[in-house]
This record gives C-alpha cells, sequence and structure tokens, in this order.
C-alpha cells in the first residue's frame, strides 16, 4: 500500500520533520492485506539547491521513504471534474480547486493521501482516498495572523478548504481543543475525526558535548505575524530583563529569525516603538533552516519560549518535549495538554499582556529545571485506523 | 361584532416598514390574524405595503396553511367590503422605547365606505407594560405563548432525540443550501454546541451583546460555540462588530427563515438568548419558540420579562441584565452545562402559558375587542 504524505505551499521546516515523523509511524504499519506501507512525500518545489537540501533532510530522518517534487495547481473546478469524472465530489460553490502535480503520475498512483491542511490553500479535493492532518485552527483565534480584514481571500480559500475536508475519509487531530474546532468551526462530521499521536521532531544525532555554565540563555521561537503577538512579546522581554540582577541571552531561532533584526527592515517590524527595536536590536539571531541548525542552538539553551497566540501543536513545546528543555507561552488547552502529555515542564503565563509573559519568563529562569526528553511521537497508534480507512475506500 | 360577520380585512398601515423591523410586533400582529382565522369559517383579506408582502406571505404560508382557513395577501386594499378591519400599525419617533406598542387598530366602522377608517378604533396593546393608560380606547389582550412544536413533529414533552435532531439538522442544510449559505450546506447542526440569539440588529434588540459574549467565549475562554441570529444582515452594530473582528464563522445570520426553520434552529441549539431591553409583547416570542421546542432560553431583564415573571417567577432563573455580559456569560456556561434542568424549567412555564393563554382565548379576547368597538361607534 503507498501513502502520499503532501505538504503544503510554502511549508516550512516544521512541516518537514512532522512528515518525517509520520512517515516513521506509517513504516511500522501493515495494510489490512499485510502488505507493507510504502510513504511518498511531496515536497513542493523550492530553488533547485533549497529542494535538494531539504530532500536530503527528510532522507537522513526517513531513510525508507521517496521524496517527489510537488506542485499545487490551481485549476477549474469544472476541469477537475472532466479529468477525474470517476471522482464523486461535491464542489457546490467552489470554482477552483488545486491538485498535486509532480511532473509524473501526480500521486495518483498513491492508495492514498494525507494532505497536511492548510486553509489559506483552499479547495484540496480528495481525488484520491484522502485523510487531512489539521494542526489547528487558529484562523478562528487569530485571524489577523491570516486575513487583512473579512474581505481578504482568505475567508473564500478557507471556505473551499473546509468544505473538502468534510468530504474527506478522516480529519486527524492531536488533540481534544482541535477535535472540538475541527467539529464546531471546520463543521467536521464526528465519525471522520480521528484522534493521532503526537508528532515530535527528531532527536539530535549530534554527539552530546558538556555544557559549560553561563548565563541563563532563553531561546524564542517566533515567527514574524500577529499570531506570535511580536510587540507584547517585545515588550515582556524588556520588562523581563529589565527585573534581572544577572545578564540573560536571548536567542531568537526559526527560519525566519533574521526577520526580527532591525537592520534587515522587515517591514512588519517598523511599526513597533523604537525602544522595542533597540531592544530587539541586542538579541541574537538564528536563522535555522534544518533540525540540526536548531539542535545547535538548543545545545546550550535553559529554556524554550513561545509566543504563539494559538499554535495548536506549539512548535517550542515539541522541541522542548524532544530537548527534555523547560517551556515557557501562554495558557491555552492544547498548550496545556500537550504539556502534561509530554511531561514537559511548563510554565504558562494567562492572556498575552506584556507583564504576564515577563512574570512567567522571571519564573522559569529562576526554577528551570530539565525534563526526561520525551521519546513518544513515533508511535503508530491511531494511525492504523487513518490507514484502514484508507485501505478500504482504495480497495472498494 | 354583526353576527353575520363573515369577511375580515386586515390592512397594514404604512407604517408596517418599521414594524417588520420589531420582530414581537409583527408576530403578534401575525399571531392575531391566525387568532381571528380559528375564532370561525371567516375569509381573511389581507393587504400590506409591498416591500411586506414575501415576508409576511411566508409566515402565513406556515401559519395557516394547516389551519384550512380562506385568506388572500396582496398590496391592494379589497374593493369589496368587509363587515370587520383590522388596521396594524406601530407608533414611531423618537420616544418610541417609551410609546412603541404592537397595535392592533380593530375598526369596527361601515363596511361600505374605506374612508371611514378615522372612526375611532380600538387599540389593543400585547401586554399590561406596552398599553398607553390615558387611551381609553386600549384593552389589553396578551399574545399567547407561541408554539412551534407542531412544524417538527415533536411529542408533547418537546424533548429532543436523535431522530428529531437528524430531521431538524437536515432542514438547516437544505436551507442553507437554497439560500447560498455554503458555509452552513454541510454543517452538522446536530453535533455542533450553539447558541440562537431572537431578535433583531437594531439597538434595542441588544444583539450586539449576545455577539460579544460570543466573542468572549470563542477568542477568550476558547470554547467551542457559535451564535446564531435571524437578524438581516446589514449595517446592524452585530453585523459590523462581527466583520470587524473576523468572526463571521461564529456569528452567523439566518436572515428571516420560515418557521419551520427557525424551530429546527432553535431545536437544535444548546439554548437560545433574547437579550431586547424591550418588547411590546407579553414575555418573549423569542422565549416562547424556543420553549415550544425544547430548547432554554436566556431573556434580558425588561418590562416585558417582569410581567412575565409575574406569573411565572421560576423563569428568575435565565434572566440576566441585559448590559452584564459576564453575568450572560456565566449563565449560558451554567444553562450548557446542566441543560436538562433549564429545558425542564422552561417547557414547565411554556406548557402553563399556553393553557392560560391559548389561541382560542386569544382570538375570542379579539373579537370581545372588536364587539367593544362597535358599541362604542
Amino acid at each position: 500500500m503507498k501513502i502520499a504524505l503532501l505538504l503544503p505551499q510554502g511549508e516550512n521546516f516544521d512541516h518537514r520533520w512532522r512528515a518525517a515523523s509520520l512517515a516513521r509511524s506509517l513504516e511500522t504499519l501493515t495494510a489490512p492485506d499485510g502488505s507493507k506501507v510504502e510513504v511518498v512525500i511531496g515536497l513542493p518545489v523550492a530553488s533547485g539547491e533549497v529542494w535538494r537540501n531539504q530532500e536530503a533532510a527528510l532522507l537522513r530522518q526517513a531513510p525508507f521513504v521517496t521524496v517527489r517534487h510537488l506542485t499545487w495547481e490551481r485549476v477549474q473546478t469544472a476541469v477537475i471534474e472532466r479529468m477525474y469524472p470517476d471522482r464523486q465530489i461535491d464542489f457546490t460553490g467552489v470554482e477552483e480547486a488545486v491538485i498535486p502535480r509532480d511532473w509524473g503520475w501526480n500521486f495518483m498512483d498513491c492508495d492514498g493521501w494525507i494532505i497536511f491542511g492548510d486553509c489559506g490553500q483552499g479547495a484540496t479535493p480528495p481525488l484520491r482516498p484522502t485523510a487531512v492532518l489539521v494542526r489547528d485552527l487558529a484562523a478562528r483565534y487569530v485571524p489577523q495572523a491570516f486575513a487583512q480584514n473579512i474581505h481578504d481571500v482568505f475567508w473564500a480559500r478557507q471556505l473551499e478548504a473546509l468544505r473538502m475536508w468534510r468530504q474527506a475519509l478522516a480529519v486527524c487531530v492531536s488533540d481534544d481543543a482541535t477535535r472540538s474546532d475541527a467539529a464546531g468551526y471546520g463543521g467536521i462530521r464526528a465519525d471522520r475525526l480521528v484522534k493521532t499521536p503526537r508528532l515530535l521532531p527528531p532527536e539530535n544525532s549530534a554527539p552530546e558535548t558538556p555544557r559549560k555554565p553561563r548565563e541563563f540563555t532563553l531561546v524564542w521561537m517566533p515567527r514574524m505575524n500577529p499570531g506570535h503577538n511580536i510587540e507584547a512579546a517585545l515588550e515582556g522581554l524588556r520588562k523581563f530583563l529589565a527585573g534581572r540582577a544577572s545578564p540573560a541571552r536571548i536567542i531568537i531561532a526559526g527560519d525566519d529569525a533574521r526577520r526580527f533584526d532591525p537592520e534587515e527592515g522587515d517591514p512588519a517590524m517598523a511599526p513597533l516603538p523604537a525602544q522595542l527595536k533597540r531592544l530587539a536590536a541586542t538579541l541574537e539571531y538564528e536563522a535555522c533552516l534544518s533540525e540540526d541548525d536548531l539542535w545547535d542552538v538548543l545545545a546550550n539553551a535553559d529554556a524554550i519560549w513561545s509566543s504563539a497566540l494559538a499554535d495548536g501543536e506549539n512548535e517550542g513545546l515539541a522541541w522542548a518535549a524532544r530537548a527534555g528543555l523547560p517551556f515557557v507561552g501562554m495558557r491555552y488547552p492544547q498548550n496545556e495538554t500537550m504539556a502534561i502529555e509530554l511531561g514537559v515542564n511548563a510554565i504558562f503565563h494567562d492572556g498575552p499582556g506584556s507583564s504576564a509573559i515577563a512574570h512567567a519568563l522571571t519564573a522559569q529562569s529562576l526554577s528551570a529545571t530539565r525534563s526526561k526528553p520525551s521519546r513518544c511521537g513515533d508511535e503508530a497508534g491511531g494511525w492504523s485506523e487513518v490507514v484502514e480507512r484508507l485501505w478500504g475506500a482504495s480497495n472498494a | 361584532m354583526p353576527d353575520d360577520v363573515r369577511i375580515i380585512d386586515v390592512k397594514f398601515g404604512d407604517s408596517s416598514q418599521n414594524l417588520f423591523q420589531s420582530e414581537g410586533a409583527v408576530r403578534f400582529a401575525v399571531e392575531a390574524i391566525q387568532a381571528l382565522a380559528r375564532s370561525g369559517g371567516h375569509h381573511l383579506r389581507i393587504a400590506s405595503p409591498v416591500q411586506c408582502l414575501p415576508n409576511l406571505r411566508g409566515q402565513l404560508d406556515i401559519l395557516l396553511g394547516e389551519e384550512g382557513v380562506s385568506w388572500s395577501l396582496t398590496a391592494q386594499e379589497p374593493a369589496a367590503a368587509a363587515n370587520v378591519q383590522l388596521f396594524v400599525e406601530t407608533d414611531q419617533g423618537d420616544t418610541w422605547l417609551q410609546h412603541a406598542k404592537a397595535t392592533l387598530k380593530v375598526r369596527s366602522g361601515n363596511p361600505g365606505d374605506p374612508t371611514s377608517r378615522s372612526s375611532a378604533g380600538v387599540r389593543i396593546a400585547a401586554a399590561r407594560h406596552a398599553a398607553d393608560k390615558s387611551d381609553r380606547n386600549v384593552s389589553v389582550v396578551r399574545n399567547t405563548a407561541s408554539d412551534l412544536g407542531p412544524l417538527l413533529g415533536l411529542a408533547k414533552e418537546k424533548r429532543r432525540t436523535p431522530e428529531s435532531l437528524r430531521r431538524s439538522a437536515g432542514l438547516l442544510r437544505y436551507h442553507a443550501s437554497m439560500t447560498g449559505q455554503d458555509y452552513l450546506g454541510t454543517f452538522p447542526f446536530e453535533e455542533a454546541e450553539f447558541i440562537v440569539a431572537t431578535g433583531e440588529d437594531l439597538p434595542l434588540a441588544n444583539l450586539v451583546r449576545a455577539g460579544e459574549m460570543a466573542a468572549r467565549l470563542v477568542r477568550r475562554h476558547r470554547q467551542n460555540v457559535k451564535l446564531f441570529t435571524f437578524a438581516a444582515p446589514g449595517t446592524g452594530l452585530l453585523t459590523r462588530r462581527a466583520q470587524e473582528e473576523c468572526l463571521t464563522r461564529d456569528i452567523i445570520a439566518m436572515p428571516s427563515p420560515p418557521p419551520d426553520v427557525r424551530a429546527a434552529l432553535l431545536h437544535c441549539a444548546t439554548a437560545a438568548i433574547h437579550p431586547a431591553f424591550h418588547e411590546t409583547t407579553y414575555g418573549a416570542f423569542g422565549f416562547f419558540d424556543a420553549a415550544s421546542v425544547g430548547t432554554p432560553c436566556l431573556i434580558a431583564d425588561g418590562p416585558h420579562t417582569r410581567e412575565l415573571l409575574e406569573d411565572e417567577p421560576s423563569l428568575a432563573d435565565l434572566v440576566f441584565a441585559p448590559y452584564q455580559i459576564d453575568q450572560m456569560q456565566r449563565l449560558y456556561t451554567a444553562v450548557a452545562q446542566d441543560r436538562e434542568r433549564y429545558v425542564n424549567l422552561a417547557t414547565a412555564s411554556h406548557a402553563r402559558v399556553l393553557r392560560r393563554r391559548s389561541g382560542a382565548r386569544v382570538a375570542k379576547a379579539l373579537v370581545e375587542a372588536a364587539k367593544a368597538a362597535s358599541s362604542r361607534k
């Protein structure tokens, strides 16, 4: 049985490690007919060397997979209906959809698809037996991270995406709160929702080196969008640093970390108060384009901080679990259950205010104790149910 | 009223457009027509301004459809004489908060003279608090407790069953598809948690604070809930707020649905809320509608609510102060957590009001008022 994992356009490395983690889980399973599960990863096309590096990173984490070039092509639904007349897809109200192209079989040779859900991409019709992996429905809570206003094309795309998800055989979520959002906001029926195991980043492959005594080192993992509460986070950081007797080292890590450097002139930094821009200029930036890059940064960290307001599978928390590091973040249902399930020493602040952030950072800097690195994340768990559904539809 | 009355003309006056923005008033008017229809073998001839025709026809189709009543609805006043005429209008002006009344001017004048509208009529107010005490011609004929249960074929106890939810949700999806609401066309209403706010998107109806409650539940407390309204989307406060905050997937208008769709949405809801500061009716139609399909309804305090509470003090557990959004939210949370208790409270109260104020009794009272008008002429 062959299953394709289709990553969204504009993907970043947190999608890639999730794909590798999922591939490792699927690889341990067998289809109902006893055959092995073969995994194909559709990796969106990037410029030559970048794509090759990403492919190599995926193959290091999951050597058994095949990685194919993926282009999501926008096509009129009337054309799709003519291309695939035997597919019973309800396109009512949907004029355009995106379909996966790979310069070959276009993933139609696979028995099932697991699409990494991205509402901004619009309709992704289930041309093969399809499951959708939903990390969160954060647009419900921080719409400003996705759309300028209610007239933004995002909302039409989101509606089209949700209408396709409702037709998938399974919608996979890793948390009860996300399941709840998928039902009440996404309109997914309860019998389509499947709770699947949490995916975790790869373990550190580099040899462990002894840690040197030094100042408290905090790794902040933001993305440059309003969903990461940038202004309040910087203000909270300023208050935290102002209240400390000893210096602290702050590292911004992530694939767009350099955008936080005021000298880069990112337009998103322009509206910030001058005081916060001056603070940002004193921080360190580590542009992590791969898992190994991030492991290098975490090797000397004392804690991880995420300022995300609604990340359903909090990126910082996932890495904190894998590295056994303490964590600071905002209290919301997914964060709380994830920390408990993965055994992370987490301090949460209530609400997005800067004072609450500063207090939480201070508390964690005073008590930061490492926990045991989590080893879960690669188990097959609920994925067998997904495989059975895909297999059943493929062989019907 | 003469014994040979067989034709009743009902005319919705020029102010009816305003009337149609007041849900309570128009509901009372339609209910009065229904009550009169039930009072004997009359032919009802109804005239209304052309803009109001579709709305009125939709309501009458459903409400009179199974009554075996002979009726017609046009934009023209009938030329031939009728024995009794009802003239429906509402007061207007800056002071309408104090003076707005769902009034039916019942006129029993010379049936052959359509210009005799200026002759003295009887004002019928739907509640004591809405009656102008200085008007010696005013009669209080309280509205009945509306009953949407039969539209869904619900059993007498009004309880939700998997089958009633399935049928109601199917009707809602069909209606959404027919009205171009793509998001709802395949939405699992029977599985989702949601609130229905009744009333129009006007300041007095206070829908905007119900919307604020929903926004807090979703955004601040991360509670999975939606708010539906029957209000026409437009430039109302709630519409604006929902758009500004990109909440249009969680605060959703299903404008002026037919009564059976209204009943279905209320039936599937976790709770309803009637947040209006003021209604011209006895209690609130939102409350009666919801209770009649087995759904508890939170009601804002106001003169209409107090008049109901005089007869139904146990409903105080469902009442909140209309400006207190946190209180509204706490009450909703309590209702959602112990829904069965509040369903029992609401349905028992609804049954009692219905016994006291049956449609037949309302019809009788209206006919009595018409007789009184006739004798005064």
